[in-house]
């Protein structure tokens, strides 16, 4: 991972993990952990995992899914909904250090059949920094 | 997943929509081709063997060449004033491979997406193909973003 994308993934992740309605939710801290096949999916907890093409420029957007493995439906949602509305903007915000854009792009249910009433939900996020002050805009 | 060159929603006269209709044909299927050839690009990044596999979150390694060579573009089809073209992709395992899956003992497959990272990178530059196409023929004025009317959006 380039060190933009690393410091906006930095940037982002800190902002989720210091958000205190969405620590009551996932019931503590450290529930948000990178996906790794080494490990056991623990519920409820969000996964992330970087996709595409992570070698490129290093202004190049990254997409990051995040998994959502929450017991409920409707705990899920309000994961869902608390996540989005932390995370996108329509505009450019600050992402720790760097100046970028978070943007939502799309998500969907997937089948979880070895624990019944687990929700798993995968939400996809591209983070892009800006590359020259003309795209620096503000809310 | 496909790429759509669609008109304003106006009813264009027949003489207007035979004037337009070949050329978005020829437009459509140039946006099919760009992706489908970079679809194809991300399954031949990886040469991989049996026993290894691209890290999570990569396109998939190259072993076979099954996946790859059931990479097709789809037919340009034409829905009054829309153009659409695409690609497909027939092997079994590919939507497996593009969002990942758990089974009933909780082994889970992580995704090696390779359409939606390659519909990203070709966006741009079927947008401006899209625009260097239809810019002058039909467009009366132009800005940064809606006014040229023949658009290109992926699904």
């Amino acid at each position: 991972m380039s060190t933009i994308a690393d410091q906006l993934m930095k940037g982002w992740l800190a902002r989720l993990n210091a958000d205190e309605e969405l620590k009551d939710l996932l019931g503590g801290t450290g529930r948000i952990v990178v996906a790794s096949a080494s490990q056991a999916v623990t519920i409820p907890s969000v996964e992330w995992m970087l996709y595409g093409d992570t070698e490129g420029e290093s202004f190049n957007r990254v997409f990051v899914r995040l998994d959502l493995f929450i017991k409920g439906a409707v705990l899920c949602g309000d994961v869902e909904a608390r996540i989005r509305a932390i995370s996108h903007r329509d505009t450019s915000q600050m992402i720790g250090t760097i100046r970028g854009w978070i943007r939502y792009l799309d998500k969907r249910d997937m089948d979880f059949p070895s624990q019944p009433g687990v929700v798993h939900r995968a939400l996809d996020f591209s983070l892009e920094a800006v590359r020259t002050k003309y795209q620096n805009h503000t809310a | 997943m496909r790429v759509t060159v669609y008109g304003d929603h106006i009813n264009l006269a027949e003489e207007l929509k035979e004037e337009w209709q070949p050329v978005a044909r020829q437009a459509a299927r140039e946006a099919g081709r760009m992706l489908t050839e970079e679809v194809r690009r991300l399954l031949r990044l990886r040469q991989g063997r049996r026993a290894t596999a691209a890290p999570e979150g990569q396109p998939p390694e190259l072993d076979f060449g099954n996946l790859l060579d059931s990479v097709s573009q789809l037919s340009v089809r034409m829905r009054d004033t829309s153009a659409s073209s695409g690609v497909q992709v027939k092997h079994e395992g590919a939507a497996r491979l593009e969002w990942g899956k758990t089974d009933r003992k909780g082994r889970r497959t992580f995704p090696h997406p390779f359409l939606r990272p390659a519909l990203a990178n070709v966006e741009g530059p079927i947008t401006r193909m899209l625009e260097q196409r239809f810019d002058g023929s039909t467009a009366t004025s132009r800005t940064d973003e809606d006014v040229v009317p023949f658009r290109g959006s992926g699904s």
